[in-house]
């Protein structure tokens, strides 16, 4: 088997055109979120997977088996084409008990194999006792597990999974994340799953598409996309507050380093090895994640000394409490480039968005924030062009 | 929380006092609730019945009242006269009565069979003329029955268009034939189930039917085992309102299929023959109150039906509504 997953696909939908081309091969992991604001293209895709609208034109496979291939006419109808499917709120039949949710797909199999089959996902999904209750009797959780014992139950050559946490409050929606991820890791059947939560995304995928407009935008490891997007818009959807145009003033290629002028100040970032630089000049955008920067009492940090450091003071302007961690605004109190005339930045009342943890935050507190810098190091600064 | 007028420190110590009493470790406490529950009873600013409402009460009683009493007096009077029993054993009666339950049970099937597939249909597709068809199967429904009676004799009648036809090639007719009660009482009777199913099919969540292929299900199996068992409440009330108009059709029968002991006089239009003829009110009454007994029996089997075929999974067909308590001070 070559891949898990090839999906070409395109579709004319009312507002835009959707086109998608995705693969997922066996060591990139089995899990394939899909990301991207509602009614970006993300359920269509998994609907012309499944077999439940067809695209204009395009290929699909599942587990190396050709589903769809508009070249040759090809179009293996939705009950043949052996997918888990589970659209949001699972829709499990609520006039079957659990035991004949779970049977409906082994209709085909001997009474005593389906029975065995069924008794074996009970267990497995830690719904015995309950084999009786109808959907309706059962917690978020249970039928959570139940929709999935009854998508596994025909052996299903992959799993879709269509946003199946959005219409439940927070709760419950983190304890069937966890579920879901623990389960996988025990399963050995591919997943795609739909959603428009960035956590949600992360930690259960292990590739991401990031759609926009019926485009896949971005597509790779997660940590890739996450820290490393490609684009602006990218940058925007994976929720990075600081995202600055500038150019590029000077590189210093044996330590990979980039000397970029933005509107604010000047700042190093340094490239990952295997990558280009750009070229003196050259115009390019940072994206700087708020987790990234520190935050200290001025006069503490010593650059190392074969490394230059990003520092500035800097003055908060405002600050969001989130329990676990805290998100501040900080104002630059050195004046922004010569280069760029004023207002050309982006129009914030901040200069700069970043995230401290609560016990950083408490420790700040105790030394009194009059004089506080921030330091960043190039490494954690990544550079679209 | 901090009131004017007391100081929290004061107010801290009162509530750990309070929860002394009662047994609780001082030290964290978070809140001062003012008012203790156990000094507010209950029932004291219990709502009044607003004088709207008794009005409500009247209107509704006399509108009951106004339905009830004509059955009740048909039951008495038969009741009184003591001719239920005389009438039964009458050929006529009895004739009448078994060919009512024949054509509305192959209305019934008729409609069934024929109006499923156009009512699954209207639910999960749109096509043009949609509308249409919508709004033709309204048209039976509000058309007054003589002139479906004679729509029917125009098409079906000897002379009628198919009715010629049948005539001269097969040498069938339709007309004042038993098969004719039929035609007249699906014509006007069946577009209730239609509807019905239509609106049962529709509020079936598509996804189920989406589920249940993805898990290899073909279409009549889905069909079979999600669709219909979930829209089942609402085809057996279509299946009723078809059954009881059927069974209640006279102004089309009596055009179409005409009054013939035997062939074409279901229950109406013996009721009306006698009433009209020989046997008088009494025998008239007593055919109202068979129709009545048995309407009642149908009514009761399929509201049982609908209420059973949901027992478990649906428990709010179970439950009994909380009963709304009207207190008059």
């Amino acid at each position: 088997m070559t891949t898990l997953l090839e999906i070409t696909a395109r579709k004319q939908l009312k507002s835009f055109l959707l086109e998608v081309e995705l693969s997922l091969s066996p060591e990139e992991g089995q899990v394939l979120v899909l990301f991207g604001p509602s009614g970006s293209g993300k359920s269509m895709t998994i609907k012309c997977l499944a077999g439940i609208t067809d695209p204009d034109a395009g290929f699909m496979s599942i587990g190396g088996r050709t589903v769809y291939d508009s070249r040759n006419g090809l179009n293996v109808p939705l009950r043949q084409r052996r997918v888990g499917y589970l659209p949001q709120s699972y829709s499990l039949f609520p006039h079957l008990t659990v035991t004949e949710n779970i049977a409906f797909g082994l209709f085909d199999r001997d009474k005593s194999q389906a029975a065995r089959r069924v008794t074996e996902l009970v267990g497995q999904m830690q719904l015995t006792g309950l084999e009786k209750r109808y959907p309706r009797q059962l917690s978020g959780g249970q039928q959570q597990r139940v929709a999935l014992a009854r998508a596994l139950a025909p052996g299903p050559a992959i799993l879709l999974l269509d946003e199946p946490f959005s219409a439940l409050d927070a709760a419950i929606r983190a304890e069937l994340r966890q579920n879901l991820i623990l389960l996988n890791q025990s399963l050995s059947v591919p997943v795609v799953f739909i959603t428009h939560d960035l956590e949600e995304a992360y930690m259960l995928g292990h590739r991401l598409a990031v759609y926009d407009q019926g485009k896949v935008l971005q597509y790779g490891p997660r940590e890739e996309v996450f820290y490393r997007p490609a684009t602006k818009a990218v940058a925007r959807l994976m929720g990075i507050p600081n995202v600055w145009d500038g150019r590029s003033l000077e590189t210093d290629p044996d330590r990979r380093l980039v000397l970029v002028r933005t509107a604010r100040c000047d700042l190093w970032v340094q490239i990952p090895p295997g990558q280009p630089l750009p070229g003196p000049g050259q115009p390019v955008t940072i994206c700087l994640r708020p987790e990234r920067i520190n935050l200290q009492p001025a006069g503490q940090f010593e650059a190392p000394a074969d490394n230059p450091a990003n520092r500035w003071p800097v003055r908060l302007a405002g600050e969001i409490a989130r329990g676990s961690r805290y998100t501040l605004y900080a104002n630059f109190l050195t004046a922004g480039s010569p280069d760029f005339p004023a207002g050309s930045g982006p129009q914030t009342a901040h200069d700069l968005e970043l995230e401290v943890t609560a016990q950083n935050y408490d420790e700040l507190k105790e030394t009194g924030r009059q004089d506080l810098e921030v330091v960043i190091k190039p490494a954690a600064v990544h550079l679209i062009f | 929380m901090n009131q004017p007028g007391s100081k929290p420190e004061n107010r801290l110590q009162e509530a750990q006092n309070q929860l002394q009493s009662i047994n609780t470790p001082p030290g964290d406490i978070i809140a001062f609730p003012t008012k203790r529950l156990a000094d507010y009873p209950p029932g004291q600013a219990r709502r009044k019945l607003q004088p709207a409402v008794f009005w409500l009460l009247i209107s509704g009683l006399a509108m009951i009242l106004f339905l009830v009493v004509p059955l009740l007096a048909l039951v008495l009077r038969s009741v009184i006269s003591g001719s239920l029993g005389l009438f039964l054993t009458r050929p006529a009666v009895v004739e009448a009565l078994r060919l009512s339950l024949v054509t509305t049970g192959c209305t019934l099937l008729i409609a069934i069979v024929f109006g499923t597939p156009l009512a699954y249909l209207l639910a999960r597709f749109r096509f043009p003329g949609h509308r249409a068809i919508d709004t033709l199967l309204d048209l039976p429904m509000v058309l007054p029955p003589a002139v479906a009676g004679i729509a029917l004799l125009i098409t079906f009648g000897r002379r009628g268009w198919v009715g010629q036809w049948l005539d001269q090639q097969f040498g069938i007719t339709i007309g004042f034939t038993s098969l004719a009660v039929v035609l007249a009482q699906v014509f006007v009777a069946a577009p209730f189930y239609i509807k019905a199913a239509k609106a049962g099919f529709e509020s079936v969540d598509t996804n189920l039917e989406t589920v249940a292929a993805s898990l290899g299900s073909g279409g009549l199996r889905t069909f079979r085992r999600v669709t219909v068992p979930l829209a089942l409440p609402a085809l057996l009330g279509g299946m009723v309102m078809t059954w009881a108009r059927a069974l209640g059709e006279f102004g089309a029968t009596i055009m179409f299929a005409g009054n013939f002991e035997g062939t074409t006089q279901t229950m109406p239009l013996a009721i009306y023959a006698s009433l009209e003829g020989s046997g008088g009110l009494d025998e008239a009454v007593t055919l109202s109150v068979i129709l009545v007994v048995v309407s009642f029996a149908v009514l009761i089997l399929f509201k049982f039906l609908a209420r059973y075929s949901t027992i478990g999974w649906h428990e709010d067909l179970l439950a009994v509504p909380p009963s709304t308590k009207i207190v008059k001070d």
